[in-house]
């Protein structure tokens, strides 16, 4: 029997091996740049937005990799050095039993022997790097210099990694005693007794003399405060040139940026942040464009010889009542503005056309046969995951069907007809439903269930709202994200809170962007678009946010009141310079 | 007469005090059984108003003449947990006493660290534990705390090797998922209780081949929780193929007596780590009645 492959798996991209790392990962340059750069770099955003893909396939056994199938030489410039730090050994959380100073040593030691496991690790994949007087002198060196017994008679990289081990062994050893743990922690390493030393070490290497070591920490969110203040003290060396840090966090978990000395790093001037969540507002933005080279990617893993648009087609029957639609639109445009330009028209249409289907679909009972590709970029909010996990459930139903039938030899799918995207998306929406009704204090760490009821509430009357405002002849009929105002520190505490676990669960993204006083940042919110098929809203929102009163979100988080509508309700429009 | 249920004289009960009905009515019958010269009742501060009465009222079974040493503990304050339960063993433990373990109401978190104290003080341990008639129809537990590797049962880790989750479950599918999602585990191997106890095979067993349909690379086993040795085989050998190259994790969501078993196999692989999955909200009807009393010895 064929074994059965989904080409929009998902899993965790850990579990990836570098060669679907390279089948699967779409190198971005406004990320790559970043990453494979001398800087300290923070990328933010939460699960499922491409963080570690980024990382791990800028990785050195990647790279590797890659250029062995390019058969280019190495450059060893920079070297990535991908180090999870989503272990239990992260986990571990003895150090709250021992006193300040040896919590800190011993926190430091584990992360910073983790780090350094993961370069020796790193540099064996490339073939023939030591040569044996290198061997003797860094043996000799690092015995020396990290106080360790490195095992002679065993392959030098293969030794260290058993020394850094032991190493680790012991300490956890002590710190499981139970009795005094404090008195049997010996010989901790620190970033300046063990993984400077080695790094200076290695770049003493022919082969390593002008290379730059980037140490890319993924899940640092997973750190103990310890080793958040140690590394953002490792960020502060002002000297860049021999090492340099990416560090990837969740947005809602965010570390702190304070230093075990009690500085703090400095966005800018310390280290750059990069944002991985990113709002997909239209076909040219760049997630749109990267979102279309991902679903490529994978349908030529299957060679089907399909575009994205083709595998995904729309429904004919919602092709032709958008282009009914847009036909209305044009009528009422011309009516609206019988002298107006056709870019005024062309707004016009833009922003009514959509919202004539809905309404026009009122009066019928069902819900619009929700299908096409762009359908589904939209519905991603712009987290990749969220733009896999619809295509990974129709492709599945199509295989379901498919062994159902009992049909023999490999399944090929030309294409998902719309009919089964329509039932998935019905279903997954439905699903994101039932998991914001009734799983959040189940699933969600530390969520009340007072505050599990509140996200509901507040989704719900979101909604509620959106649907009014479609299905209204109002300015900005389908925007879908909105903005707080009157956000005062009473308010801000109460929906903090409800904000903060809808942003775990991902049925809420916060942005950023330039508000209307140039210069200003401002804070938008933008709740996972799958939410809405199933509320027969819209998916493909438009360039606009709501802005609603805090004291209105907090009552429908926590009242159950629906959120005022007014047709004359002033919408946010975005300036020139969003979405760029 | 029940096979499974054999209790001798011990020095010491251990105890965490509820307002389940079985904590009192199990107690109530450990007292005639053990006749102990001392019973150490902890209680879940959170839960100190529900559980006050239970609380007075065994007072009252062991006075005159048997001391009742009453301790605090605290569901979200983990650490505070740990040092009131190492420092209460250490004061009213003497090496080498017999001790038992009421397990019917003592979270799971607690009886490893229990076990970890009493044992290091060179105890022999006996448990009891007491089946309900029946639990809560709707829901057990819920607003689930970050799960959490118990204290100095934290194995030993190797350096960056990939993780192995071993969760032995109950009644929530969701719990489970949690702790999947959380330590993003490369193998996960689910135990999942056997027979139809408590609609065991709706409530359990569906429900997490349900809940894990997608995720193809896990391993599942049968497992009887009730019956520690039995659990300990089927542990070792459904993690004999990782518990040299990965690092393992381990939690039980089942059976109390299973969390025993997950101890034992601790004691035999020092690598492998205990892993609580703590919730923040318990069911007051949480159970009701006592069915079935367990026993054995560690």
């Amino acid at each position: 029997m064929e074994e059965y492959r989904n080409p929009f798996e998902y899993e965790a991209a850990s579990k990836l091996t570098p060669h679907q790392l390279l089948e699967y990962y779409i190198e971005d340059f406004n990320y790559s740049r970043f990453v494979r750069s001398k800087r300290n770099v923070f990328l933010v955003g939460e699960r499922g937005t491409g963080k570690t893909m980024a990382l791990r396939y800028h990785s050195l056994p990647v790279y590797v990799l890659q250029q062995k199938k390019k058969d280019d030489e190495l450059d060893l410039s920079i070297i990535s050095v991908y180090v999870p730090c989503n272990t239990p050994l992260t986990h571990r959380r003895e150090y709250e039993l021992l006193d300040q100073l040896n919590a800190s040593l011993s926190s430091e030691h584990f992360l910073v022997l983790s780090i350094m496991d993961r370069i020796i690790e790193s540099l064996s994949e490339i073939n023939e790097f030591l040569t044996s007087d290198d061997e003797d002198h860094l043996r000799g060196e690092l015995s020396y210099l990290l106080n360790l017994e490195i095992p002679v008679n065993v392959p030098f990289f293969r030794a260290l990694r058993l020394a850094f081990g032991k190493s680790s062994s012991d300490a956890q050893r002590a710190l499981n005693t139970k009795t005094d743990a404090e008195s049997s922690l010996r010989n901790l390493l620190s970033f300046t007794s063990g993984l400077l030393p080695l790094l200076t070490c290695l770049a003493h290497l022919p082969k390593l003399s002008n290379s730059h070591f980037s140490l890319m920490l993924d899940d640092v969110q997973y750190f103990n405060p310890y080793q958040i203040k140690a590394m953002n003290s490792w960020i502060s060396y002002r000297d860049n040139s021999l090492f340099s840090f990416k560090v990837a966090t969740t947005r809602v978990e965010y570390p702190t940026l304070e230093t075990s000395s009690g500085g703090c790093i400095l966005e800018g001037h310390d280290f750059t942040r990069l944002d991985m969540e990113q709002p997909y507002q239209n076909k040219t933005s760049a997630f749109a464009k990267m979102a279309r080279e991902i679903i490529s990617r994978r349908l030529a893993t299957i060679a089907v010889g399909k575009t994205p648009e083709e595998y995904f087609p729309l429904s004919a029957e919602m092709a032709q009542d958008i282009e009914n639609a847009e036909a209305q639109a044009r009528e009422e445009a011309d009516e609206k503005f019988p002298t107006g330009t056709t870019k005024q028209k062309d707004d016009y249409i833009y922003k009514y056309a959509r919202a004539i289907y809905f309404r026009n679909r009122a009066s019928k009972a069902n819900l619009p046969p929700y299908s096409g590709f762009e359908v589904l970029v939209h519905m991603s909010t712009g987290v990749i995951r969220n733009l896999l996990d619809p295509c990974y459930y129709m492709y599945d139903a199509m295989y379901s069907q498919w062994h159902a039938e009992s049909r023999e030899g490999k399944p090929i799918f030309d294409s998902i007809p719309s009919s089964v995207q329509t039932q998935v998306i019905l279903s997954r929406s439905t699903k994101k439903w039932e998991l914001t009704k009734g799983e959040l204090d189940k699933t969600i760490d530390d969520c009340s269930r007072e505050d599990a009821r509140r996200v509901y509430q507040l989704l719900d009357n979101l909604a509620i709202l959106f649907r009014a405002r479609l299905l209204s002849e109002i300015s900005e009929p389908r925007a879908v994200s909105f903005t707080i105002s009157n956000f005062t520190h009473d308010l801000q505490a109460k929906l903090e809170p409800v904000l903060t676990v809808a942003r775990k669960a991902q049925l809420i993204y916060v942005y950023t962007s330039s508000g209307k006083d140039l210069g200003r940042r401002e804070v938008y919110y933008m709740p996972n678009r799958m939410l809405w098929p199933v509320r027969g809203l819209d998916p493909i929102g438009q360039h606009a946010r709501v802005s609603i009163r805090a004291e209105h979100l907090w009552n429908a988080a926590d009242k159950n009141k629906k959120i005022p509508f007014n047709e004359k309700e002033e919408i946010d429009e975005p300036t020139l310079f969003d979405f760029t | 007469m029940n096979p499974h249920y054999s209790i001798s004289h011990s020095d010491i009960i251990i105890t965490v005090a509820s307002w389940e009905e079985r904590f009192l009515l199990g107690l109530e019958k450990l007292k005639k059984d053990v006749r102990p010269v001392r019973v150490i009742m902890f209680h879940y501060d959170e839960y100190a108003d529900w559980s006050k009465e239970n609380r007075e009222t065994a007072q009252r079974f062991f006075s005159p003449g048997v001391p009742v040493v009453e301790r605090k503990l605290f569901s979200r304050a983990p650490l505070e947990t740990w040092k009131h339960i190492a420092d209460t063993v250490f004061e009213h433990v003497q090496a080498h006493q017999s001790v038992t373990l009421h397990i019917s109401t003592m979270p799971r978190e607690a009886i490893w660290i229990i076990c970890a104290c009493v044992r290091a003080k060179g105890c022999e341990i006996q448990y009891v534990y007491n089946k309900p008639i029946a639990y809560a129809e709707d829901w057990l537990s819920r607003d689930p705390g970050r799960p959490r590797i118990v204290y100095k049962l934290a194995g030993i880790f190797g350096l960056n090797l990939p993780t192995t989750l071993l969760v032995i479950t109950g009644f929530d599918s969701e719990r489970t998922k949690q702790l999947v999602r959380f330590y993003e585990p490369r193998n996960v191997v689910i135990g999942l209780q056997q027979g139809d106890q408590y609609e065991n095979i709706i409530k359990n067993r569906k429900e997490h081949q349900k809940a894990f349909d997608r995720n193809k690379g896990i391993r599942w086993f049968d497992v009887d929780g009730y019956d520690i040795e039995s659990t300990l085989a089927s542990v070792e050998s459904n993690l004999k193929e990782f518990i040299e190259d990965t690092n393992v994790i381990l939690t039980s969501l089942g059976p109390k007596i299973s969390a025993l078993a997950l101890y034992k196999y601790h004691l035999n692989h020092e690598k492998a780590a205990l892993v609580y999955a703590p919730a923040n909200e318990v069911n007051r009807d949480y159970s009701n009645g006592l069915k079935e009393t367990l026993s054995g010895r560690l």
